[in-house]
């Protein structure tokens, strides 16, 4: 167990322990989906309604947002890939059961969390990696960002006329009309704002009611987890600790 | 007694159906059937008003455009908003050219076989048509060697007994009198009609982007930008050159060729002049402003009612006398079908109750028709070029009164020959003619406004749909090929509420109404003779002159 | 016509005939004669017509249903060849409500004619939407309905084609609520063979060409999975539009009568479609090439695309509106709202947070048990 690593601006108990919960695949795939995310939400509202109007002949404003949205779509993409793959190659609070409440623990401890941000419970309950609640929250994500993604290429081949994206994707042009695509495309970037609201807010806030450095978490990879917690957890010897 | 039966009545725009009780070698009784319908009304509701004139529209590419126009007139009604001069321009070209050339197209390619037998003209020495040619009009194209060209043409139909289009024509029917010249030159000028049509309308693909179905109308006003400076400006100096091109060779064939070939043809059937009057009630909603479409004083044609071929007096018009009866069209209404209502309260309920298909006969006792049956203050109206013309000669109007008496003289005949069969054909082309030699004054104008700086061609002050009333009503106006088209609008909450067209065939083809008095085509079929009931081509000329459309009248 | 031969087009047709194992050589004289065409429309239609004159020329039947006879009007303006070259010499036009000598049962003689003494030989075009609703009342020629006579026809031709939208997927007919049943003739007499031609009307250009292409090589040209020829249908409007340098610099018309609407500046944000439409109107264009709508100033509606009439519109809005909500609502202002609204719940929760702080029970006792109970899942 290692010693002297309290945080102080954290204030953890002096008997928790530091555990290496967010491996760097994750960290870097998730600050790449908010990269990618902010940008394409900029281009992309730039796309739907565009406020800037050039007026000078060298200007190339909606080209140059079309060509950063699809490419920052490409890199989102790739982060996504990265992303799957480690659920099933990273460590137990990286893998794929961690978004779905599977386990009756996992339901019961989702139920808690929904009774705490509903005032019916003082405290939330600690957890090592996500709470089920949130886990459940982010699949949603992965979810919609599969949907964007997936109506984002059917757009883009619509513009691009290549015969490879085409096979790959132009069946869904068949099953809706390029237009709902499009709709839906844009409605759901609006998800994704109140995600992050919602999501910024409850960071801040578990992280402080935990006092387990959450949201440093997302930066550094470490949170602070008590010993009785990670013995109950079942994980105690396996984890990496510092 | 015979019951003569023609469905599809062809060569007009849709699905027409005309029984006829035949006796004695006479029309006794006739009723007049529209078989399609498509609900275009009810499609409209709860769309935006400002698109409604694209759905509109397309209730029919025959009379493209006037649909638009009148539906883009009725929102601009509701929202209280006036077009730019421009715009007013812009839209007089545009429907005076749809005018021209819907005219130009009916008597040729629609009505003109039911008067020039095709196959007559191989017999006729195309020397000789050369002569009628020339001593008709100054027209270039009348050498010996053109005619005889178009007559190879036909031979070589004939020879290959393929002849295309010209099958199943009622040809050699005793009704037929031309002498093979004059079907030869008919013939020619059936096709150079079919290039001329092609090549005018070029001026709507300037000033609407395509035909048919032009793209360039706004709520407000147009989208075809006028700028002196610019090249891309869809109206600049050079366009305006090519709009002078087409106008002039509308006026050459018009007066040419058209016109010639109607006195021509007119003049081997006299009698037609006293066949198929009809009605005698005309109604005209006036139509081409010279200023606000609210300032009826100067609208090109007036507004106004002539009744029982009257020509010394011209009744005023109130739209709101306008009603339409369901009491034989296919259609329930809420109040029940024998109480007609007005546009503003009009319903469009579908609910069929004729044979089932396929069936011999309608059940002309009941309701035979998808079309509705309108009337002015409880009254059939004849609406059309010639209700136009009767108006505006009955008011003195500066260039219809000379243009009819001029016409009139040349074919010895009087005013009250203008209420017949060949009236309403001699009617369109003298309006053809006006309204070709009309166009140069509007083309000056757009030019001047230019010139002058006006470039102004929207008005976007109620574009916004926030800027709108919860609730809004209107109504557009419009005079068509066909005649007086009327559409009424209601927009609550943005959106149209009720949508409803009152269209020229529905006028004259409509169906009986709850008194039982008959429609404009029922009563000017009464008294036609019919030689062959199989074959009853005199019939269709009176039905033809009146240039149906029954996508429009149905809707 | 000239058209197969634009230089954008020339690819997909070559490809299409390659596939289909018609010689290069062969190709190439059409396209050269093509070409030859555009600078001498008559030579070429004299020509074609040279070649067909031995042969009797394919019978033509135009069936007209629930329609506003645009796409026919259409045809009458086509340029190379024109109607009266295509009707006179390269076709048999025998039957075509709008313009042919006989009525009533004179006309409905000459189809019975033609499916009896050319079965499965002549072509059908379809112009018009089929209503199937109540029986198919809404629409009937000579006492019969338009499902009926359509199946008859079609059934017994060589091929049909669907001009307009509405023969195609039901057009303007089968808008909602489509309130007489409308579909496409496709649809509504499955098992044919159909090339479909979009388009509100279809361009008579692409037409001539279907027909000039069959008429040369004995069969259609190459279709897309709506069955609509390539070299018509298979390129974006925006990707071929004149305004597009202004799309892509940023320079859009942002009112009507605008000084960037008198220049020329790209209509996107006045709700133009271009971007989700195919067709080849910017290279065709209209009525002799003269024009097309986005040419003269207003955006394009995207008509020849799938069920164009609900999905495009709004046509000044750039994305359909969200129905089902009462009136139908944009989707960035249910947006908007949804994202203000959670921005509200969550200052809420907050403001309710910082309450609660002042006053619950310390943590030790609460969370840590409280996780070990839900946690040993007996809670
Ligand atoms: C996940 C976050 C994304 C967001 C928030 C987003 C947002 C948007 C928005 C608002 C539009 C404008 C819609 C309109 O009004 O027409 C748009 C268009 C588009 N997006 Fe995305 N998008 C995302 C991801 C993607 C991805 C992954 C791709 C795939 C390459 C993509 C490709 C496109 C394309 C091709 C367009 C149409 C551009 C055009 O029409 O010129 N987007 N996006
Ligand atoms: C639109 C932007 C964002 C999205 C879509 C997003 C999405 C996600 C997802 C999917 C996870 C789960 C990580 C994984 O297992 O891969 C996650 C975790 C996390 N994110 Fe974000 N994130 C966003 C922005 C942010 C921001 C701006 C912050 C911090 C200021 C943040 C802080 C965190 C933290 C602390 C976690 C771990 C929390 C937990 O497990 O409960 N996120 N986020
Ligand atoms: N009737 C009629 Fe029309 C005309 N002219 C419409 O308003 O033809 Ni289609
Ligand atoms: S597709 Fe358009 S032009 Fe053709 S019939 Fe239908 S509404 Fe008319
Ligand atoms: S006008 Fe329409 S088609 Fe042309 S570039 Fe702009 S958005 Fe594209
Ligand atoms: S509306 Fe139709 S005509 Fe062409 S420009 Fe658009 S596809
Ligand atoms: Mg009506």
């Amino acid at each position: 167990m290692a010693s002297g690593t309290v945080n102080a601006r954290i204030r953890p108990e002096a008997s928790w322990v530091r555990v290496y919960v967010w491996q760097l695949p994750v960290r870097l795939a998730h600050w790449i989906l908010v990269g990618c995310l902010v940008v394409l939400s900029f281009t992309g509202i730039y796309i739907h309604n565009p406020f800037i109007v050039a007026v000078s002949d060298r200007s190339w404003v909606m080209g140059t947002m079309r060509f950063i949205h699809v490419m920052s779509g490409f890199v989102l993409i790739s982060a996504l890939i990265w992303r799957f793959y480690w659920f099933f190659a990273g460590n137990r609070w990286a893998r794929w059961d961690q978004f779905v409440p599977f386990t009756k623990e996992r339901r019961s401890a989702m139920k808690n969390m929904m009774e705490y941000y509903g005032f019916l419970r003082w405290w939330p309950a600690p957890q090592v990696g996500h709470n089920p609640l949130a886990g459940a929250a982010y699949c949603a994500v992965f979810g919609l960002l599969i949907i964007e993604i997936l109506t984002g290429l059917a757009l883009f081949d619509n513009i691009l006329g290549n015969r490879v994206l085409h096979s790959f994707i132009g069946w869904l042009t068949l099953l809706i009309n390029l237009q709902y695509l499009r709709m839906i495309h844009f409605g759901i970037m609006f998800l994704f704002g109140a995600f992050l609201i919602h999501h910024v807010y409850s960071a801040i806030l578990i992280s402080k009611e935990e006092r387990s450095g959450l949201m440093d978490s997302i930066f550094t990879g470490y949170k602070y987890i008590s010993p009785a917690r990670l013995s109950r957890e079942g994980v105690g010897e396996r984890v990496e600790r510092h | 007694m015979a019951r003569v039966v023609i469905d599809p009545v062809t060569r007009i725009e849709g699905h027409l159906r005309i029984e006829a009780q035949v006796d004695g070698g006479y029309v006794a009784d006739a009723w007049s059937s529209g078989t399609m319908f498509r609900g275009i009304e009810l499609i409209l509701k709860g769309r935006d008003p400002r698109e409604a004139w694209i759905w509109a529209q397309r209730i029919c590419g025959v009379c493209t455009t006037v649909h638009a126009l009148a539906s883009v007139r009725s929102v601009e009604n509701a929202l209280n908003v006036e077009v730019p001069d421009n715009a007013r321009i812009v839209r007089n070209l545009i429907a005076a050219s749809q005018n021209v050339q819907d005219h130009v197209i009916h008597f040729y390619h629609l009505h003109a076989l039911d008067w020039v037998d095709v196959t007559s003209a191989l017999k006729a020495d195309p020397g000789k048509t050369s002569q009628i040619a020339e001593s008709i009009s100054p027209w270039p194209k009348s050498s010996r060697n053109y005619f005889k060209g178009v007559q190879d043409k036909v031979n070589a139909l004939v020879t290959r007994q393929q002849l295309s289009l010209f099958t199943s024509g009622y040809w050699g029917h005793p009704a037929y009198q031309l002498p093979p010249e004059v079907n030869l030159l008919a013939v020619a000028h059936y096709l150079e009609a079919l290039d001329f049509q092609r090549q005018f309308i070029r001026i709507h693909a300037v000033l609407g982007g395509k035909n048919p179905h032009l793209q360039t109308y706004l709520v407000g006003g147009m989208t075809t930008t006028v700028d002196p400076n610019e090249p891309e400006a869809v109206i600049n100096p050079e366009r305006i050159g090519l709009l002078r091109d087409l106008v002039t060779q509308a006026q050459a064939f018009v007066e040419q060729v058209y016109l010639p070939d109607v006195l021509a043809i007119a003049g081997f059937y006299r009698e037609w002049f006293q066949l198929g009057a009809g009605l005698g009630n005309f109604l005209g909603y006036g139509d081409y402003p010279a200023g606000s479409i609210d300032d009826m004083s100067r609208f090109y044609f007036p507004r106004g009612i002539v009744m029982k071929c009257d020509l010394s007096k011209v009744y005023p018009l109130d739209p709101m006398q306008v009603t339409e009866s369901v009491a034989h069209a296919w259609y329930e209404y809420s109040g029940g079908d024998n109480a007609p209502k007005h546009p503003w309260r009009g319903e469009t309920n579908p609910k069929y109750s004729g044979p089932k298909p396929p069936y011999e006969f309608l059940d002309v006792e009941a309701k035979y028709s998808w079309l509705k049956a309108p009337r002015y203050d409880g009254t059939p109206m004849e609406v059309g070029p010639l209700a136009r013309v009767a108006i505006a000669y009955a008011s003195g109007h500066p260039q219809v009164k000379p243009a009819v008496d001029a016409t009139l003289k040349k074919l010895n005949a009087p005013p009250a020959a203008l209420f017949s069969t060949l009236g309403r054909v001699a009617a369109r082309a003298i309006e053809s003619q006006l309204m070709a030699a009309q166009m140069t004054t509007w083309v000056d104008q757009l030019e001047n406004n230019m010139s002058r700086g006006n470039l102004a061609i929207h008005n976007g002050d109620m574009w916004n749909p926030d800027s709108w009333p919860k609730n809004a009503r209107g109504a557009g106006f419009h005079e068509a090929p066909r005649g007086s088209l009327g559409h009424w609008v209601e927009i609550e909450n943005k959106q149209i509420k009720n949508y409803q067209a009152v269209v020229p065939t529905t006028w004259n083809a409509g169906p009986r109404d709850e008194k039982g008095q008959r429609g404009a085509y029922e009563v000017s079929l009464l008294k036609t003779p019919v030689a062959d009931p199989e074959r009853p081509l005199e019939i269709l000329r009176t039905v033809h002159s009146f240039d149906p459309c029954m996508g429009c009248a149905v809707h | 016509m000239s058209d197969v031969c634009l230089p954008e087009d020339k690819l997909s047709l070559k490809d299409s005939l390659t596939v289909r194992g018609i010689n290069r050589r062969k190709f190439l004289k059409f396209c050269s004669t093509m070409v030859a065409t555009l600078a001498l429309p008559p030579k070429y239609v004299a020509q074609v017509a040279t070649a067909l004159s031995n042969v009797k020329r394919p019978i033509l039947v135009w069936l007209e249903f629930s329609d506003c006879a645009g796409n026919s009007e259409s045809m009458l303006r086509a340029t190379s060849p024109s109607i009266a070259e295509m009707v006179l010499d390269l076709l048999s036009l025998e039957y075509h409500e709008v313009l042919m000598a006989g009525s009533g049962k004179y006309a409905d003689a000459v189809l019975q004619r033609v499916m009896r003494e050319n079965d499965g030989k002549y072509i059908a075009v379809v112009e018009g939407a089929i209503p199937l609703a109540d029986g198919g009342v809404y629409c009937t020629i000579g006492g019969r309905t338009a499902i009926d006579i359509a199946t008859q026809v079609c059934k017994g031709a060589l091929a049909t084609i669907a001009v307009g939208a509405c023969a195609w997927d039901g057009g303007i007919v089968r808008a909602n609520p489509n309130p007489t049943g409308g579909v496409g003739v496709e649809e509504a007499v499955p098992g044919i063979k159909v090339v479909n031609l979009g388009g509100c009307p279809h361009n008579p250009a692409n037409t001539a060409a279907v027909l000039t292409h069959y008429l040369t090589f004995n069969e259609m040209p190459a279709l897309d999975r709506y069955s609509r020829p390539l070299f018509a249908y298979g390129r974006v409007i925006h990707d071929q539009c004149e305004r597009r340098a202004h799309y892509d610099a940023g320079r859009f018309v942002q009112e009507w009568g605008d000084e960037g609407h008198r220049r020329g500046w790209c209509l996107y944000k006045m709700g133009c479609k271009g971007p989700q439409a195919t067709y080849n109107c910017p290279t065709v264009r209209w009525n002799d090439a003269t024009s097309w709508p986005v040419k003269s100033g207003h955006g394009c509606i995207s008509c020849a695309s799938p069920r164009f009439w609900d999905t495009r519109s709004p046509f000044y809005n750039r994305i359909p509106d969200v129905a089902g909500f009462g009136v139908d609502v944009p989707v960035s202002e249910i947006g908007w709202a949804l994202t203000g609204a959670v921005t509200a719940a969550t200052l809420a929760h907050g403001i309710g947070q910082a309450i609660r702080t002042r006053f619950r029970p310390p943590q030790e006792a609460t969370a840590e048990t409280e996780a070990d109970v839900s946690l040993t899942g007996s809670s």
